[in-house]
C-alpha cells in the first residue's frame, strides 16, 4: 500500500515537473519559483498581521461584529482566489487518470484519496489556511483558550470547500470525457466566472439603493443561511463565549464536507468501474432516430448564389464547421455579454450619454465595429488554424486554391459580420445618433471585412499555427500566434481610421459650413468599400499562388502538437 | 508499359536525415501494389510524395501521366487518398464531410447522395452518418477517410495502413471492394505492416528499407523463393537464425 501511495506521489511529482519545464523551461521553472515565493510571503504577512489583530484588536465589542465582518472578508478573499484557481485547475491536463490506473493492482480508494490530498495543496488554500488559523489563534490570546476551537473549524471549513471542488472537478472530468462537451465547457466555465464575478456588482447597481435598517441583521442573516458564512459565524461565536453555536457550526461544515467526498467517491467508482447510477438505470431508452432526410437537402449541398460549386461546398463547410467551434462561440457570445453588462452598470444609470458631442455620437455605430471584429482576430488572422488534419483534404483535392480562400472567407464574413452588424445597430440604438450613421456603419462594415480577409489571408499564409479544438492552451504559447495577433491587433485601427473619417466627415463640414446638407459621408464610405472590394480581389489572385507553394508549411503548422 | 506512377530519383531529406533516397518506382496500371518495409523506412513519406502532400527534395514523380510538380492539381482530381494520419475536419458530421468531399469533386448531387448510402451501409456506418467526427472512434475514422477516397470513383487510390483499427468483418467487406476496383482496371498502392493482407490482396508487391527500393516484382516473382514474410526478412537484411528472446523467459516459472 506504502509502495504505491509513494509511487503515485513520485507520478504526480514528475507531472508537475514536466508541467513546469515543457513549455518555457528555465524562465518558466524562475517565475514558477517567484510565485510561489510571494504566495508564501503573502500568506506569511497576512497570517502575522491577522495574528496581531486578533491580539491588540478591540475586536469582542457590539456582540463581536467586527470578527464576523473580518472572518466573512477572509473567507470572500478566499472564494474568490479559489475560484481562479479552479479555473486554471480544471485546464490543467497533469491530473492523474484513474482510468489508466485502473489496470494496475492498487485500489481505487487509495488514487481517489491520494489525489484530494494534493486538491488540498493550493495556493489558496496557504492564502486561507494559515492566516485563518493565525487569526484564531490571535483572538484566543486575547478572549481566553475557547476560541482555540476555531482552528478546527478553519481546517474543516477548508476541507468542506476542497471536498466540493473535488467533487465538481470529477463531475466536470466525467463530463468531459466525451471532447465536445469538454471544449464546450472549458468554453463556457470562463464566461459563467465572468457573469459570477460581476453578480454582486449588478445586484448593487440594480438592486435597492438603500440597505436595511440595521446592516447588522442583515450581516447575521446572510451568515446564517449560508454555508459559507458559518465559520465566521463559529469565530463570532466564540469570542462571545458561545461554544455550542460555534460547534453546531463545526460539525455543519463538517457534514458538508463529508457529503461530496462520499458521493464523489461513489461517481467516481461507478465512472470507472462501468456501474450504472440509479438515475441511469432508471432512464428511458432512447427513441428511435428520426428518418433521414436526403442529402440533397443538407445543408452542406446548398448552392450560394453567384457562387461555384466548389466555393460554395469550401463556405458552408467552413461555416458549419467554425459555428460548432466552441472558441468560435465564446468569441461570438463574449462581446454581446460585456456589452450587456456594460449596458447594465453604466448606461441604464446614467440613462445614456445625454452630453455626448454629436460628431463622437455619429462615430460610435463604426466604432462598435471593432470589437466583434477584433475577437475573431484569431480566425481572420488564421484562416486554416482550425482544420487541424482536415488540411491535408484540402491538399489532396484538386481545387483551384483561390476557392479555399473566398470559402473560408465569405464563411468567416458571415459568422463575424452578423454579430459586427448587429454591434452597430445596438449602439445605434443606445447612442442615437444621425439616422445616416447607421447607413455608414453598415457600409464600413463591409470594407472593413473585405480589407481584414486580405490582411487575415496573408497572415494565415506566413504565419499559420494550430487553434486548439478544447481550449484556450496551446495557442498562447505559440510565437508566431502571439505575432499574428499582434500584427492583426495593428492593423485593425488602420483598416478602421478611414470608415471613422466617413462617420465624422459631416459633422466636420456642418460645423465649417453651416448649413452642409450633401451626404458626403454615405458616398465616401461607398469609394472606400469599393476600393477595399478592388484590393480584396487582386489580394485573392495574390494569395492563390502562395497557398499553393506554401501547403506542405501551412499542413505542418497546424497539424503539429496534440490536440 | 504504362505505368499509374513512376518516380525518377525521388528523395526526401528531413534536416540530415535521408528519409527516401533516390527512389526509382514504377507502378503499372491496373495492378494491387503492396508497399512494405519496416517501421520508419520511408512508405508514408513515399505516399506523401506521391500524392502532392509533400515536395520531393530531389527527383520527379508521375502520377497517372501528371508530373506531380506541375499537374499536381489534374492528377489529385483522379486519386482517392487514405493517408496514415487522416484527413477529417472534427466538426463536420460523417454525411457533411462525404458532401464536402463529393461537392469538391464535382461529384453530382444525386450521385453523392447515392454514392454516400452506399458506403456507409458497406462501411457499417449507417447509424453514425450524423455522428460529429470528432466523436468517432479512429476505426470508424479510417472508415469515413476510405469512404471519402472512394466517392469519386477515383482511377488510383493511395491506402496508407488501411487496416489498422478496422474489425475483421468490415477489413473483409472493404478486401471485397478492392479487388472489384482492381478489377476495373483501376490501380490500388498500399502500404501495410500486416504481409498477410499484401499476400492475399496484392498483384505486385515493392520492398523499401531505409529510403532505398530494396525488392520490386509481382507477388509471384516473390512466391518462387518461399513465402513474403522470408523475401521482407531478407530483403531489408534481418537474418537471424535464433531470433532474440528475453532472459526471464529461459527457465521455468
Amino acid at each position: 500500500m506504502f509502495e504505491h501511495l509513494a509511487t503515485i506521489l513520485w507520478l504526480k511529482s514528475r507531472f508537475v515537473r514536466h508541467s513546469m519545464t515543457k513549455a518555457t523551461g528555465i524562465l518558466s521553472v524562475i517565475l514558477i519559483a517567484c510565485v510561489v515565493t510571494g504566495v508564501c510571503f503573502v500568506a506569511v504577512g497576512f497570517s502575522l498581521g491577522l495574528f496581531f489583530l486578533g491580539v491588540f484588536g478591540d475586536l469582542g465589542e457590539q456582540d463581536a461584529l467586527p470578527v464576523l465582518a473580518i472572518s466573512d472578508g477572509l473567507v470572500f478573499f478566499f472564494c474568490v482566489i479559489w475560484l481562479v484557481s479552479i479555473l486554471a485547475e480544471v485546464q490543467r491536463s497533469d491530473l492523474i487518470d484513474m482510468r489508466k490506473l485502473m489496470y494496475l493492482p492498487v485500489s481505487l480508494k487509495s488514487v481517489f484519496g491520494i489525489n484530494f490530498a494534493f486538491s488540498l495543496l493550493t495556493p489558496a488554500g496557504l492564502l486561507f489556511v494559515f492566516p485563518g488559523m493565525a487569526f484564531a489563534t490571535g483572538l484566543a490570546v486575547r478572549h481566553g483558550p475557547l476560541v482555540l476551537l476555531g482552528i478546527p473549524a478553519v481546517a474543516v471549513f477548508y476541507l468542506c470547500l476542497a471536498g466540493w471542488t473535488y467533487y465538481v472537478r470529477g463531475w466536470l472530468a466525467v463530463l468531459m470525457e466525451n471532447r465536445r462537451r469538454r471544449r464546450m465547457l472549458l468554453m463556457m466555465l470562463p464566461m459563467a466566472f465572468i457573469a459570477i464575478g460581476y453578480g454582486p456588482q449588478l445586484l448593487i447597481h440594480l438592486g435597492p439603493r438603500k440597505l436595511p435598517a440595521d446592516p447588522r441583521t442583515l450581516l447575521a442573516a446572510v451568515n446564517v443561511f449560508l454555508p459559507p458564512g458559518w465559520l465566521p459565524l463559529a469565530l463570532q461565536s466564540l469570542v462571545r463565549g458561545d461554544a455550542l453555536t460555534a460547534l453546531a457550526c463545526t460539525a455543519g461544515l463538517a457534514g458538508l464536507a463529508v457529503l461530496p467526498l462520499s458521493m464523489g467517491y461513489r461517481a467516481t467508482r461507478n465512472h470507472y468501474l462501468g456501474l450504472q447510477s440509479r438515475r441511469e438505470r432508471k432512464r428511458k431508452p432512447e427513441a428511435a432516430l428520426s428518418p433521414k432526410h436526403p442529402i440533397e437537402d443538407a445543408f452542406l449541398a446548398r448552392d450560394l448564389p453567384g457562387l461555384d460549386e466548389e466555393t460554395s461546398a469550401m463556405a458552408l463547410a467552413s461555416f458549419t464547421m467554425l459555428s460548432r467551434h466552441p472558441v468560435v462561440r465564446m468569441q461570438l457570445i463574449a462581446p454581446f455579454l460585456v456589452a450587456a453588462i456594460l449596458f447594465t452598470l453604466y448606461v441604464v444609470r446614467t440613462d445614456g450619454f445625454p452630453n455626448l458631442p454629436a460628431i463622437v455620437r455619429n462615430a460610435i455605430p463604426t466604432a462598435a465595429l471593432a470589437w466583434p471584429l477584433l475577437n475573431g482576430s484569431v480566425f481572420f488572422a488564421n484562416i486554416f488554424g482550425a482544420d487541424g488534419n482536415g488540411f491535408r483534404s484540402l491538399i489532396l483535392l484538386p481545387t483551384p486554391r483561390r476557392k479555399y480562400l473566398l470559402g473560408k472567407n465569405i464563411a468567416h464574413a458571415a459568422l463575424f459580420g452578423a454579430p459586427t452588424v448587429l454591434f452597430a445597430i445596438l449602439a445605434f440604438a443606445v447612442v442615437r445618433p444621425e439616422p445616416l450613421a447607421l447607413l455608414i456603419a453598415l457600409i464600413n462594415a463591409v470594407y472593413a471585412l473585405l480589407l481584414i480577409s486580405a490582411c487575415g489571408n496573408l497572415i494565415s499564409l506566413y504565419m499559420p499555427f494550430k487553434i486548439s479544438s478544447d481550449s484556450m492552451r496551446g495557442a498562447g504559447n505559440n510565437p508566431k500566434a502571439v505575432l499574428g495577433a499582434f500584427l492583426f491587433l495593428f492593423l485593425l485601427p488602420l483598416v478602421l481610421g478611414p470608415p471613422l473619417l466617413c462617420a465624422v466627415i459631416d459633422g466636420g463640414l456642418a460645423h465649417l459650413y453651416p448649413g452642409w446638407w450633401f451626404p458626403s459621408g454615405v458616398l465616401l464610405a461607398v469609394v472606400f468599400a469599393g476600393l477595399a472590394l478592388l484590393t480584396y480581389r487582386k489580394a485573392l489572385v495574390a494569395c492563390e499562388r502562395l497557398l499553393a507553394a506554401r501547403e506542405p508549411k501551412i499542413l505542418e503548422a497546424v497539424t503539429k502538437g496534440k490536440d | 508499359m504504362e505505368y499509374a506512377i513512376e518516380t525518377r530519383q525521388m528523395t526526401r531529406d528531413f534536416a540530415a536525415l535521408r528519409a527516401v533516397d533516390a527512389l526509382d518506382l514504377k507502378v503499372p496500371r491496373g495492378c494491387f501494389y503492396g508497399f512494405l518495409g519496416p517501421n520508419g523506412a520511408g512508405k508514408s513519406t513515399t505516399i506523401r510524395m506521391l500524392t502532392g502532400l509533400m515536395a520531393p527534395t530531389a527527383g520527379a514523380a508521375t502520377v497517372l501521366g501528371e508530373d506531380m510538380a506541375t499537374g499536381g492539381l489534374a492528377a489529385k482530381a483522379r486519386i482517392g487518398v487514405v493517408p496514415e494520419d487522416l484527413c477529417l475536419f472534427d466538426n463536420l458530421t460523417a454525411r457533411e464531410y462525404l458532401i464536402f468531399i463529393g461537392r469538391m469533386y464535382r461529384v453530382e448531387k444525386p450521385v453523392i447522395a447515392q454514392r454516400a448510402g452506399e458506403l456507409f451501409a458497406l462501411l457499417g456506418l449507417e447509424d453514425a452518418e450524423k455522428t460529429l467526427v470528432a466523436d468517432f472512434s479512429h476505426g470508424m475514422k479510417k472508415k469515413l477517410s476510405l469512404a471519402a477516397a472512394l466517392i469519386h470513383d477515383p482511377e488510383l487510390l493511395f491506402l496508407d495502413e488501411p487496416f489498422e483499427g478496422i474489425d475483421a468483418i468490415t477489413s473483409r467487406t472493404i478486401r471485397g471492394v478492392l479487388d472489384r476496383f482492381v478489377e476495373r482496371e483501376s490501380t490500388i498502392f498500399l502500404t501495410s505492416h500486416i504481409l498477410e493482407i499484401v499476400e492475399k490482396l496484392c498483384t505486385h508487391v515493392g520492398i523499401i528499407n531505409q529510403g532505398r527500393l530494396v525488392a520490386d516484382g509481382t507477388l509471384a516473382d516473390f512466391a518462387r523463393g518461399g513465402s513474403l514474410e522470408e523475401a521482407f526478412v531478407q530483403a531489408v537484411g534481418r537474418v537471424e537464425q535464433t531470433p532474440p528472446t528475453l532472459s526471464w523467459l529461459n527457465g521455468a516459472r
